[in-house]
């Protein structure tokens, strides 16, 4: 698996595909895609697409982080306004040393979605097995029916 | 990229067969449903649904002697069921990672 889709199998049960390409559009467009690149061109545009958000969204995240700590510099900077509320023997909090990560506030949410990515793999792996039955079977058909035909020629 | 199969006519003429979600949508608004178990009950409208994206104007009469002379058409057939879920796969962040060597076909090959 190379990376994950925006929403988690949960929330896509019992939908069509369609009903799913159309609920996931509007994410899409979000992210800067269009109309023509969704619908029309190659499927796989949308993996760079969701990569490419990510790293938006990382960004904004860091900014964020860098904006807050030069916001902290800044009250440290004038201690005596600051921390003349403070009570006696109060310890100054320390800023984050990095952005929050996006990802902790999901863990609650990973093990449904790795459920729903277990089972969406098993069915793939259902189709893929029944599609190299329906393979062979065909070609076995097709060889026998020729072997006939050939018998008959010869008689 | 997006996997393609492409195969030729009896002149050589090579033709992309290909599922974007404008045709899975339109196939299914149509009442394509892709039934594994009996494939054969929706193989012609799985095969004029994969022209559909490079060759919008061609219809089942002018497919059909296309399809007709390809070699291995059950593998070919199972083929384009798979790429038919790539669409929704791609968006559900499932990617298939274990293509083998695909046999040499002298009338039609998968690229990607």
């Amino acid at each position: 698996m190379a990376d994950r889709g925006i929403i988690d199998g949960e929330e896509l049960k019992g939908k069509t595909w369609s009903e799913i390409f159309r609920e996931l559009f509007p994410h899409y467009l979000a992210m800067g895609m269009t109309r023509e690149e969704y619908w029309d061109m190659d499927c796989t545009l949308v993996i760079p697409y969701r990569e490419a958000w990510k790293i938006k969204q990382e960004h904004e995240n860091h900014m964020a982080w860098l904006q807050g700590l030069y916001i902290y510099d800044a009250l440290s900077s004038v201690p005596i306004i600051v921390q003349g509320f403070a009570k006696k023997g109060a310890k100054q909090r320390e800023y984050p040393k990095e952005p929050y990560k996006f990802a902790d506030r999901k863990t609650d949410k990973k093990s449904v979605i790795n459920k729903a990515d277990k089972e969406a793999k098993q069915k793939a792996e259902m189709i893929r097995a029944k599609m190299s039955n329906f393979a062979s079977s065909f070609n076995a058909k097709r060889k026998a029916e020729e072997e006939r035909q050939q018998d008959e020629r010869k008689e | 990229m997006a996997k393609q199969i492409i195969l030729k006519d009896k002149d050589g003429k090579e033709y992309t067969l290909e599922f974007n979600r404008a045709t899975v949508e339109r196939m299914q608004r149509n009442g394509f449903v892709l039934d594994t178990d009996r494939l054969y009950m929706c193989a012609k409208d799985l095969i004029t649904g994969a022209f559909r994206m490079h060759h919008r104007r061609m219809e089942w009469p002018d497919i059909e002697p296309i399809w007709m002379a390809q070699k291995k058409r059950g593998d070919l057939l199972a083929a384009l069921a798979k790429m038919f879920s790539e669409p929704i796969m791609t968006l559900m962040g499932i990617t298939d990672e274990d293509e083998g060597d695909e046999e040499e076909n002298p009338t039609w090959q998968i690229v990607e």
